[in-house]
């Protein structure tokens, strides 16, 4: 268990200005059974009006409208998280959960993840942790962590047949890779402690729970991953998404920052 | 049947659905062009008791189509209980998860249901396919029983038949029962959408705005419809002739500029009704059709009154069985597919095409399903100066307000050409008015 | 309902100005068709100018051909004709199917002009058609709203045409009277400058028709 205070911060700059930009932000982390949140700050500038919403995720969404011509967007969202509260979550039974079972255009696999699957052989009675818990291992071997040579489009299956990536593709592949065993599965978007970019990694169901995995890191997760948004797939959960009117050429900067607070006692 | 007076004025009445514009659109070469509804004078004539039992199955499968769509968004128990497959749900393209959760204003998900049926030589009636989503016709019927009327009164005068220019009424009522409080309005996708005549028809005869996209707004979440002084409308009902996908690019396809940006979460919580919902085309997949008979029984604790055509589902082992030693004289149908495309005779293929096809059908068993071939009762219809039999279905309407409505009427739908079974208005074919006896 | 959205304020504006515009210059085109059964090979050149459209006819024959029904000719009759239809088909809820229907009419009539030997016969029927439109917009339109603003976009057509014309001061004088009777009844926009300068331009001894066509063009713009 510990206690973390979180920052996470993206600014929007556009090099010419733009108007009648709406936008919905999955960003904020919420309270669940190994979390709690504290202390929670939000600021979105500009906005004419800001709303909130839970999605069929769960996840807590903020949307909102700015009118008028704006040259930058920002949004800060700064709290404290006590994490590893437990080590799973209870998940609804599993006939509701089916739309995590399902491949996805993200996930759908093809030669390379289909070829990667066949190494392996499972006893029938072996629960779905355990063989999530094989594939990461696997992965780990198999697949390098390689900046700049995916990008958000990336399917599963490309970034195995090319064999590098980054979280998102780590943990597209163990979706995928999952649900070709009919195990439910989903995509978590969250933070990491320490200083760098939101990350990614995956939670699997297993005996009526969700056990979470971060195949980047091969490790399950304990204290230092904050969630923040849960979904099939990167689609379902992008953390900034927006439209607006004018033609513009946009530099996105996020930053997420996440250190252990240490009581004085 | 002696031959009616309104035959002799067919030209007449064509003529004047061209006078008012009763056209719908095509594009061909990527060119955009107005095509006329060819228009038969000879109606489709259902006796006064026939009809009472079709809108009695009728009410019956919407309601349970309905309660489904509920089920399949909320608690599943249909799921649960194993009456139908969750592959079925989860894989069909019309499963929406944003819907996950979401409760339709006054539990009403099927605002308008189009049913498709044809009668079989038996007299027997079976349904073809259930249309759940932006289900379009209705005005066809509507303005031509306007203008037989206009043009052979003593038709008119000789047969007693239910009056179908109620349809306006009767959507207004569905409407209205939905509407969270402001306007409502018909939202379109725009002039050049096939079925624009029908949006800017319906629009004027029930009084509701016809609007596009970019006319509403979502402010403070609430939906608002600009005048033009600078009033902010409010709007409470939205019946949207656009296609789940365009609705909202924040919740469904980014790259839709038809849509209206954050409808959908207002909608989540309550502040706009939108007609049809989203996601229901769940219900109407060809894959999910095989099992609407079953949710009749599940959910409402009654036998089905109205029949599928027999349905086979690959997915079965036993149904691959008998459609591999059936094929030559089943019609097989991708789920996929909709407007009379992706549709096969099995007795019309190739060797090559047959094996083929057995192959992927093998390979993708849940993209099919396969069909009895019904002997249509045909229709006659007048082919220059002569009275010819075609092929030719019907169009039911079922209006979900406060409680379920069907209109007595229909769109009757035919192919021009004779070997054809196919009578979808996007390849060739005319239509007919359904004449519902009062006695 | 009484409420129109800023869309189909728009598309009623334009419908009044395109119908107007068809129906003038189908007549134009008729006194000028007579001209040249006599003689003058090119008085078409004079009557686009007189219009200030470019001319790109290349003989009698073509000017008749093309002005009258090329669709791709943007300054024909045609191509106004079914930019008013255009406009005509997206207010059926606005104007009812019983006025759209006589829009509709005169497009079935051009297309039947286009193929006739009698072309200036089929499109008096046009001009019968565009005259019924303006009657029941008149009769069977409840929305005093909707009404006026066909009328202005009428107007405001009329005059533009006519000052382009050179038209003489009574009639000059008769459109902005028109005009401006009917103007302040809407809750449109305009400019008042503008049109306080134009009643006082068509008092002139010598009418600047240049600035009256300009600020007659630009009279709904807000300042």
């Amino acid at each position: 268990m510990k206690e973390l205070h979180f920052l996470y911060e993206m600014n929007l700059a556009f090099d010419r200005p733009v108007e009648k930009h709406r936008f919905t932000l999955k960003c904020v982390p919420c309270s669940s059974s190994r979390q709690e949140i504290s202390k929670l700050t939000v600021e979105v500038f500009p906005k004419e009006f800001l709303s909130t919403d839970e999605d069929s995720f769960g996840n807590y969404c903020i949307y909102g409208y700015s009118e008028g011509m704006h040259d930058h967007f920002s949004v800060r969202v700064e709290g404290r998280a006590k994490t590893g509260l437990a080590a799973w979550e209870p998940a609804r039974e599993e006939h509701c959960i089916g739309m995590y079972k399902y491949q996805t255009d993200y996930t759908k696999p093809g030669p390379a993840i289909t070829a990667f699957a066949g190494r392996f052989t499972f006893a029938p009675d072996m629960s779905g942790y355990d063989r999530a818990l094989a594939y990461m291992r696997e992965l780990h071997e198999r697949f390098s962590y390689v900046q700049g040579v995916t990008d958000i489009h990336t399917t599963a299956e490309e970034a195995m047949a090319q064999g590098e990536g980054v979280c998102q593709d780590y943990s597209h592949i163990l979706l995928s890779l999952c649900r070709m065993e009919h195990i439910p599965a989903r995509y978590v978007v969250g933070m990491l402690m320490g200083e760098g970019l939101s990350h990614a990694w995956v939670e699997v169901y297993s005996g009526g729970r969700w056990i979470a995995l971060d195949p980047t890191n091969n490790l399950v997760v304990d204290d230092q991953h904050i969630r923040i948004s849960v979904g099939r797939d990167y689609g379902d959960c992008t953390i900034n998404q927006g439209i607006f009117v004018g033609q513009t050429t946009q530099t996105q900067e996020a930053k997420v920052l996440v250190e252990e607070i240490y009581s004085p006692e | 049947m002696q031959k009616m007076d309104l035959y002799g004025h067919t030209d007449i009445v064509n003529e004047l659905l061209a006078r008012y514009g009763v056209k719908f659109g095509i594009y061909k070469n990527n060119e955009f062009k107005e095509q006329l509804f060819p228009f038969d004078a000879i109606p489709r004539i259902i006796g006064n008791h026939e009809f009472a039992y079709l809108e009695k199955g009728l009410k019956q499968r919407v309601t349970a189509l309905n309660l489904f769509i509920q089920d399949i968004y909320g608690d599943k128990k249909i799921i649960r209980d194993k009456v139908v497959p969750e592959e079925f749900v989860y894989a069909s393209s019309g499963y929406l998860a944003q819907c996950e959760g979401v409760a339709a204003p006054q539990g009403i998900h099927a605002h308008i249901a189009g049913i498709d049926l044809v009668q079989g030589k038996n007299g027997e009636w079976y349904i073809l396919e259930d249309n759940l989503r932006v289900p379009s016709g209705a005005s066809y019927p509507m303005i031509a029983r306007e203008l037989c009327r206009r043009s052979s009164p003593r038709t008119f005068q000789e047969y007693h038949i239910e009056d179908n220019r109620n349809y306006a009424r009767m959507l207004r009522k569905v409407m209205d029962h939905v509407n969270t409080g402001g306007h409502t309005v018909i939202l379109t996708p725009g002039r050049y959408n096939a079925a624009y005549f029908e949006h800017s028809y319906l629009a004027e005869k029930t009084g509701a705005h016809l609007v596009t996209g970019s006319e509403l707004i979502v402010d403070n979440d609430h939906l608002y419809f600009k005048d033009y002084s600078g009033r902010m409308e409010p709007v409470g009902a939205v019946y949207r002739r656009i296609s789940d996908e365009y609705l909202d690019p924040m919740n469904f396809r980014r790259d839709s500029v038809i849509g209206i940006p954050h409808i959908y979460d207002i909608y989540r919580k309550g502040n706009v009704a939108l007609i049809n919902a989203p996601g229901n085309g769940v219900a109407d997949d060809k894959g999910i059709y095989y099992f609407v008979p079953k949710m009749v029984t599940y959910y409402l604790g009654e036998e089905p009154i109205l029949q599928n055509a027999p349905t086979y589902l690959p997915f079965y082992e036993d149904d691959m069985r008998y459609v591999l030693e059936n094929f030559d004289n089943l019609v097989l149908k991708d789920v996929a597919e909709a407007g009379g495309y992706g549709v096969v005779f099995g007795n019309k293929m190739t060797k090559q095409q047959k094996e083929d096809f057995i192959a992927l059908l093998k390979k993708e068993p849940r993209r099919f399903i396969a069909q009895e071939v019904i002997d249509f009762l045909d229709i006659d219809i007048m082919d220059e100066g002569k009275e010819v039999p075609r092929k030719a279905d019907l169009r039911a309407f079922v209006l979900m307000g406060e409680e379920p409505m069907v209109w007595k009427s229909g769109l009757t739908r035919f192919s021009r050409n004779p070997d054809s079974f196919i009578v979808n208005s996007s390849q060739g074919g005319g239509f007919k008015d359904t004449w519902v006896l009062s006695q | 309902m009484g409420i129109i959205s800023v869309e189909n304020t728009d598309r009623l504006y334009w419908l009044g100005r395109y119908s107007e515009r068809v129906y003038t210059t189908i007549r134009l085109f008729a006194v000028s068709f007579d001209d040249m059964i006599d003689n003058y090979i090119d008085s078409y050149a004079d009557f686009c100018k007189s219009l200030d459209i470019p001319n790109i006819y290349t003989s009698k024959e073509n000017f008749i051909e093309r002005y009258c029904f090329d669709p791709e000719d943007p300054n024909s009759i045609y191509s106004n004709l079914m930019r008013a239809y255009d406009n005509c088909v997206t207010l059926r809820e606005e104007l009812g199917s019983e006025t759209v229907s006589y829009i509709q009419l005169a497009v079935y009539e051009m297309q039947r002009a286009r193929i006739s030997t009698a072309p200036l016969i089929e499109l008096q029927k046009v001009v019968d058609n565009i005259l019924a439109f303006w009657g029941i917009v008149d009769d069977c339109i409840d929305s005093q709203n909707v009404r006026n603003i066909i009328k202005i976009g009428k107007r405001i057509e009329r005059l533009d045409l006519y000052g382009r014309l050179r038209m003489p001061r009574e009639e000059m004088l008769r459109e902005v009277h028109r005009l401006s009777g009917r103007i302040t009844q809407t809750q449109l926009k305009y400019r008042v400058d503008y049109l306080r300068e134009i009643e006082r331009l068509v008092e002139d001894t010598e009418i600047d028709y240049c600035t009256v066509v300009m600020k007659v063009d630009h009279l709904l713009e807000e300042s």
